[in-house]
C-alpha cells in the first residue's frame, strides 16, 4: 500500500516536470553524437561496439534518472515526510527503486531509435531477447541504484559519490549485458549466452535483499 | 497520569563532537511544551531524533509504551513533525501534497475539513497551485493545515511561527489552544520568546546538551531573564 | 606511556611475525626447487597467492564488522572494519603490481585482464570508493554507517564479479595460482608456509591498524568534549 503510494507519487512527479524523461532522452542523442565522432568506426565493426556503447551510455542516463528521482526529495525537505510517515524504510527503497526502473525502462525505449538509426544496432534480430536482456539489466541498475542513490542523497558530495560509488559495483552488469546484447542480435541460440541472463538475475537478487536490510541504516540522517 | 512520551539519555554527536549528551524528559497527554536554549544548541537536532529523521548514538525513548527508535515503524503514526522547511514536492499543489501525507499516513481524505482550514488561512483558491509558487509563510500555514487533518497524538514543531505574519501567530496559538483541549500534546522550538512563553504549558531548557532547567507555567519575563542570564 | 609496542602480546606477536617472514624468505630463495621454464620468475608466486588471500580475508573481516557495526552500533566494529579496510587495500596493491611483475617476462604484456587481477582491480577502485565517503559524506557518525553498507555490497559483489570477467574473456590465460595443487610436494610446503606467514603479518597489520584506529577515535572524542564547552 505504502509502496504503491510512493511509486505513484513518483511517478506523478515526473509526469508533471517530464524533466528526468527529457533529459535522460536528449543525453542519450548527445552522448551517441560523441561516440559517433570520437571513433571512426568502419562499418563491419559497428555491430560489435554497438551493444556496448548503448549500455555505457546507458549506465550515464541512470545516474542521470537516479540523481532527478532521488534529487527531488531534497527540495524542501520533501524526504522527511517519507521518513516521518508511518512506512518501512525498505518500501521507501523499493517503491523509489521501481520508479526509477520504470522511468529508465522508458527512457530506454524512448531514445533505441538512436541507436537503431546511427550505430546500426541489428534490433530486429531479437526484439524479444532484447527486451528480456532490457529487463533484468535495468532492475539490476535499480536494485544497486537505488541504494546508492539513497545513500547519497543525504551527503554533501552526494552527487559526485553516486557514480564512483554506483559504476564499480555494476561492473558485472555492464559485462554481463553487453554480452548478453551481443549474443542475442548476433541470433546466437538462448542456450549459448543464457548464463548471463542468470548472472543478472542473480546480482539481482541478492542486491534488493541488500537493500531491504540495509536501508533502513542509511535513510536517516 | 501516565506520560504520554518518555526520552531518557539522548545523545548525538557530529564527527565526535558531542551536540546532545544526555537528554531526558517527558510529556503527558494534552501539553504544549516550549523547548529553548541558544543557538546551536541542539533543538532542532532533538526534534528530529524524536521524529525518526536522524538517529541517536545513546538513548531511548517510547511513545504510548511503544518503544522508538526501532526498525518498526508503527509508532510514526501516532507523532508527526513539521520542520523549518515544510517538507513539501515544489511541483505539486497543497491539495496533492496534503494528499499525499495522509494517504502515508492512512488518514482518509476530508475535503470539507480542507476547504474550512484554507479558508481560516487564507488559501483558499490556491489550494491547486503548485507550492514551489507559494511564499515561505504560505507554505508554514500549509504545513499547519496538515497538522490539522492528519491525526496523532505528539506533534513536533520546529520554529512553526519564524515565518507567520501576526495573524498566523495568533491563529496558531488559537490552534494550540485547541489541540491542548483535545488532549494533543506539542513540543515546540520558537525563536519568539515571547510567543512561545504566552503558549506554553512549560518550557524545557537546553544546554550544553542537557535539559538544563524545567520551567512551569512560564512567565515570559522570568524566561528572557534566564536566556539573557545564561551568556 | 603505554603504546601498541609496549604490551606484551603484541611483542610476541611482532616477533613470531618477523622470524616467519625471515625463515619464508630463506625457504622460497634458497630451499624451493627452480622451476625450469620460468625460472626465479615462478618465486613471485609465493607472495602474489598469499597477499591475494591476505585482502580478501581483510575484505570479508570489512563486511563482517561492517555488519556487526550497523547492528550493534558500536563504534569499535567501525574501527576494525575501516582497520580492515586499509589493510586489505593495500595488499590489493600489492596484487595489483605482482602480477603484472611477473606477466611482463612471462607474458611479455604487463596487463592482459586476467580475470582474478581484473576483479582484483574491481574491488580496488570499489574501495577507493569507500575511503571517498568515509571523508565526503558528512559527519563521522553518517559516513561511517554509509561505509558499512558499501563494504557489505562489495563483499556480495565479490563472486559475481569474478563470475562476469571470467566468463567475460574466456581466451585470457588464467595466472597458474591454482595449478598450485598439482605442483611437486617441496614447492607446496614453501607455499603453504607462505601463506602462513603472511597470514601472521595481516594479524599484525589489522591490529596495529585497529590500536592506532582506537587512539584517533579517543582523541577525537576528547576533542569534541574541549571544544564544547
Amino acid at each position: 500500500m505504502a509502496f504503491l503510494t510512493i511509486l505513484a507519487k513518483d511517478i506523478r512527479l515526473e509526469l508533471r516536470t517530464r524533466e528526468s524523461l527529457a533529459a535522460m532522452v536528449v543525453f542519450s542523442l548527445t552522448v551517441v553524437l560523441l561516440f559517433a565522432f570520437a571513433f571512426d568506426f568502419a562499418p563491419d565493426l559497428r555491430g560489435t561496439f554497438t551493444p556496448g556503447l548503448m549500455w555505457l551510455t546507458y549506465f550515464f542516463v541512470a545516474v542521470l534518472g537516479l540523481l532527478r528521482v532521488f534529487g527531488q526529495e531534497k527540495q524542501l525537505e520533501a524526504y522527511d515526510l517519507l521518513l516521518t510517515a508511518p512506512v518501512d524504510r525498505s518500501l521507501i527503497y523499493l517503491g523509489k527503486s521501481t520508479a526509477f526502473f520504470l522511468l529508465l525502462l522508458v527512457a530506454q525505449l524512448l531514445s533505441l531509435p538512436v541507436f537503431v538509426l546511427f550505430l546500426e544496432l541489428p534490433l530486429a534480430a531479437a526484439p524479444g531477447y532484447f527486451i528480456l536482456i532490457l529487463l533484468v539489466t535495468d532492475l539490476a541498475i535499480a536494485a544497486v541504484g537505488g541504494l546508492v542513490a539513497g545513500l547519497s542523497l543525504r551527503a554533501p558530495a552526494g552527487d559526485t559519490l553516486l557514480p564512483i560509488i554506483l559504476f564499480p559495483l555494476l561492473t558485472p552488469i555492464l559485462i554481463a549485458a553487453t554480452k548478453a546484447t551481443s549474443a542475442a542480435l548476433a541470433g546466437q541460440p538462448f542456450a549459448e549466452w543464457d548464463f548471463w541472463i542468470m548472472l543478472i538475475i542473480t546480482f539481482f537478487a541478492l542486491f534488493v535483499l541488500a537493500g531491504i536490510f540495509t536501508f533502513d541504516y542509511i535513510a536517516e540522517q | 497520569m501516565t506520560a504520554l512520551i518518555t526520552a531518557t539519555g539522548i545523545g548525538k554527536s557530529f564527527n565526535l563532537r558531542p551536540v546532545l549528551r544526555e537528554v531526558s524528559f517527558s510529556l503527558d497527554p494534552g501539553e504544549t511544551v516550549l523547548l529553548f536554549g541558544r543557538n546551536g544548541c541542539g533543538k532542532t537536532t532533538l526534534l528530529k531524533i524524536m521524529a525518526g529523521i536522524m538517529r541517536p548514538e545513546r538513548g531511548q525513548a517510547s511513545l504510548d509504551s511503544r518503544e522508538l527508535f526501532t526498525s518498526d515503524s508503527h509508532w510514526r503514526a501516532d507523532m508527526i513533525y513539521l520542520g523549518h522547511r515544510p517538507s513539501l514536492y515544489p511541483a505539486f499543489s497543497a491539495r496533492e501534497n496534503l494528499r499525499l501525507s495522509l494517504r502515508l499516513r492512512r488518514v482518509d481524505w476530508d475535503e470539507i475539513s480542507f476547504q474550512t482550514l484554507l479558508e481560516r488561512h487564507g488559501l483558499s483558491g490556491r489550494e491547486d497551485e503548485p507550492v514551489g509558487a507559494y511564499s515561505e509563510g504560505m507554505l508554514q500555514r500549509l504545513g499547519l493545515i496538515r497538522l490539522e487533518l492528519s491525526r496523532w497524538k505528539l506533534a513536533l514543531l520546529d520554529e512553526p511561527t519564524s515565518a507567520l505574519d501576526a495573524d498566523g501567530a495568533s491563529l496558531l496559538g488559537e490552534t494550540l489552544a485547541r489541540w491542548r483541549t483535545a488532549g494533543r500534546a506539542v513540543l515546540f522550538t520558537s525563536h519568539d520568546m515571547l510567543w512561545g512563553a504566552e503558549h506554553a504549558d512549560r518550557a524545557l531548557h537546553l544546554q550544553r546538551g542537557r535539559i538544563a532547567s524545567e520551567l512551569a507555567s512560564p512567565a515570559a519575563p522570568d524566561l528572557l531573564a534566564r536566556l539573557t542570564g545564561e551568556t | 606511556m603505554q603504546t601498541f609496542h609496549s604490551i606484551r602480546r603484541h611483542q610476541v606477536l611482532l616477533a613470531i611475525t618477523l622470524l616467519f617472514a625471515a625463515v619464508n624468505l630463506w625457504l622460497i630463495y634458497e630451499v624451493a626447487p627452480v622451476v625450469a621454464k620460468q625460472e626465479m620468475a615462478q618465486k613471485i608466486f609465493y607472495y602474489h597467492v598469499p597477499l591475494a588471500w591476505n585482502a580478501f580475508l581483510g575484505y570479508t573481516i570489512v563486511a563482517i564488522t561492517a555488519g556487526l557495526y550497523l547492528v550493534k552500533h558500536d563504534p569499535k566494529w567501525d574501527i576494525w572494519s575501516l582497520a580492515a579496510a586499509e589493510v586489505a587495500t593495500a595488499f590489493a596493491l600489492l596484487i595489483l603490481m605482482t602480477g603484472p611483475i611477473w606477466a611482463t617476462p612471462i607474458w611479455g604484456k604487463s596487463w592482459s585482464w586476467e580475470p582474478r587481477l581484473t576483479t582484483t582491480l574491481v574491488l580496488f577502485v570499489i574501495f577507493l570508493g569507500y575511503f571517498m565517503v568515509r571523508e565526503f559524506a558528512g559527519p563521522y557518525e553518517r559516513s561511517s554507517r554509509y561505509a558499512a553498507v558499501i563494504g557489505i555490497l562489495a563483499l556480495i559483489d565479490i563472486p559475481l564479479i569474478l563470475t562476469a570477467v571470467t566468463w567475460w574473456a574466456p581466451e585470457v590465460q588464467s595466472h597458474p595460482q591454482m595449478e598450485m595443487a598439482n605442483q611437486p610436494s617441496a614447492i607446496l610446503r614453501v607455499f603453504f608456509f607462505s601463506l602462513f606467514s603472511f597470514t601472521l603479518i595481516l594479524i599484525y597489520m589489522l591490529l596495529y591498524r585497529r590500536y592506532v584506529g582506537a587512539l584517533v577515535y579517543r582523541r577525537k572524542i576528547a576533542q569534541g568534549e574541549i571544544d564544547h564547552v
